[in-house]
């Protein structure tokens, strides 16, 4: 699998809701590998970005299955871990913003408010039940991924914020974008 | 989800900073720019002089920014992501907070010294003139306070007694920037956090000035007078008045009896025996020519 598999907006289904996992067949480990394969191809793609996570649904399938780097400040460190109906039981802590972008919204990145803890329940690929507590940028990413599970976009969470959106130039720096020109009524963000 | 990647925001002015500055470039971290001082006025002519770390910079395609206040650069700092973090080695102005706080997870400093030994603008030439035993680098975390955060890593170099100012500023400069390229990816990916400093045995070293230079021998020991000279040279250099001249020492040993002018008595009854020197002329010259050509 490609990066070109990845699914970007406007296409409709990564508005939906994605199915709870029942069992881990071998079609999920698919999955997973997928995943992994396609985020990694995107970043070898992208001298100034690193991937982070990535869900299921952004390359087409709407299971709940979402992967995470095992170290997102190193693009050296290439591999993730997958966590299967991932659920947040509890957000805490104080609400931060931060930036964050999408594979799934190119070169759109946005200040996004979220809680800086989260404790998160999932099932591993063994089937397992896992529990653990994020903090800081992971329980970040674990907020963003878990919103694409349920059909929520990054961008939905600051639509009516004027200053929140950024560009990322070939420079790799982040320019502010005008709200009113670029964001307010793209059709192909919103509709 | 994406994020962007770490780059690196590099603050340094002096020839101190620039073997940590090649070491980045060699390492191929992403060095977003290079902040240094605003060009100086220098020679006859007034010719804008760039310094050593600008030319890196520029010879490397690395954007070069040069505020008068650091703050102006605040903006063009905060677009550059959350993922950008400040390297900082001699650079020659103070940082405000607001401008620290842009980066994650910090601006990490390069010091010359074993803090909390030697806070601020002198370590070398202090550590020199107070004949340690030893001296060496402290990678920490730069906060509001001077020289003052906690600190990642530290190397110990030991002094021969025998160091001049020069010597050490090019051991120390090379030594800070092998520690520094060797713990940065620990930093990057958290896996070493920093320790806070011994308040208790922290102590701080003078901003030099030219008025340093001038030494009356008479309230010093010869050895303490010999340790000045070695930790002077180049800036703010040793002078002292013997007749009606003022010379620039560049060289000396301690010794007992006193055969010629250019012994000078000190407060601790032994003499500094001046081997080499910067005459009125301008000159360097030898204890011998000196004696034969002046005295
Ligand atoms: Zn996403």
């Amino acid at each position: 699998m490609k990066k070109e598999n990845i699914i970007t907006l406007p296409n409709p289904r990564l508005r939906q809701r994605s199915s709870r996992v029942r069992v881990v067949t071998p079609e999920v480990k698919n999955i997973i590998k997928d995943l992994t394969t396609v985020a990694l191809d995107w970043e070898d793609s992208r001298p100034h970005e690193i991937s982070a996570a990535i869900s299921a649904v952004q390359i087409n399938h709407l299971d709940r299955i979402i992967i995470v780097r095992s170290d997102f400040d190193d693009k050296a460190v290439r591999d993730f871990t997958a966590l299967i109906n991932p659920e947040i039981i509890k957000l805490e802590g104080e609400i931060t913003e931060d930036f964050e972008g999408c594979l799934s919204v190119p070169d759109v990145y946005g200040k996004v408010p979220r809680y800086n803890k989260a404790r998160v329940k999932a099932m591993d690929v063994d089937g397992n039940e896992v529990r653990f507590k994020a903090d800081g940028f992971l329980a970040r990413i674990i907020q963003h991924e878990v919103d694409h599970t349920n059909g929520i976009v990054f961008i939905d969470r600051i639509r009516d914020k004027k200053d929140a959106f950024y560009k990322l130039d070939e420079k790799g720096e982040l320019q502010p974008l005008d709200y009113d020109k670029d964001i307010k009524n793209n059709s192909i963000l919103w509709d | 989800m994406t994020k962007t990647s770490k780059t690196i925001v590099f603050f340094g002015t002096d020839d101190f900073s620039l073997s940590t500055l090649q070491k980045l470039i060699e390492a191929g971290y992403n060095i977003a720019a290079v902040v240094t001082k605003p060009d100086s006025k220098s020679g006859r002519g007034q010719m804008l002089q760039m310094s050593s770390v600008k030319k890196l910079a520029v010879k490397h395609n690395i954007p070069v920014w040069q505020p008068d206040k650091v703050a102006d650069i605040n903006d063009k700092i905060a677009k550059l992501g959350n993922e950008v973090m400040g390297i900082l080695v001699s650079y020659g102005k103070i940082i405000p907070i607001t401008t620290i706080n842009l980066f994650n997870p910090g601006i990490i400093n390069v010091h010359p010294s074993l803090l909390p030994q030697y806070r601020g603008p002198s370590p070398i030439e202090s550590s020199i003139k107070n004949g340690d035993p030893q001296t060496g680098v402290s990678i920490m975390k730069l906060t509001a306070g001077m020289d003052s955060g906690p600190i990642y890593a530290q190397i110990i170099h030991k002094l021969s007694g025998n160091e001049t100012r020069p010597d050490l500023y090019r051991t120390l400069s090379g030594a800070g920037a092998i520690l520094l390229t060797t713990i940065l990816p620990l930093i990057i990916d958290g896996s070493i956090s920093p320790t806070p400093q011994d308040e208790d045995k922290s102590s701080y070293c003078k901003l030099l000035l030219k008025s340093d230079a001038l030494i009356d021998p008479m309230t010093i020991s010869a050895k303490q007078f010999e340790q000045t000279v070695r930790a002077y040279i180049g800036f703010p250099k040793t002078k002292i008045i013997i007749g009606k001249s003022e010379l620039i020492i560049t060289k000396a040993h301690i010794s007992t009896g006193r055969t010629s002018p250019l012994d000078v008595l000190c407060k601790d009854k032994k003499s500094l025996t001046i081997d080499e020197l910067v005459a009125p002329s301008g000159k360097t010259i030898s204890n011998k020519d000196y004696i034969n050509g002046y005295l």
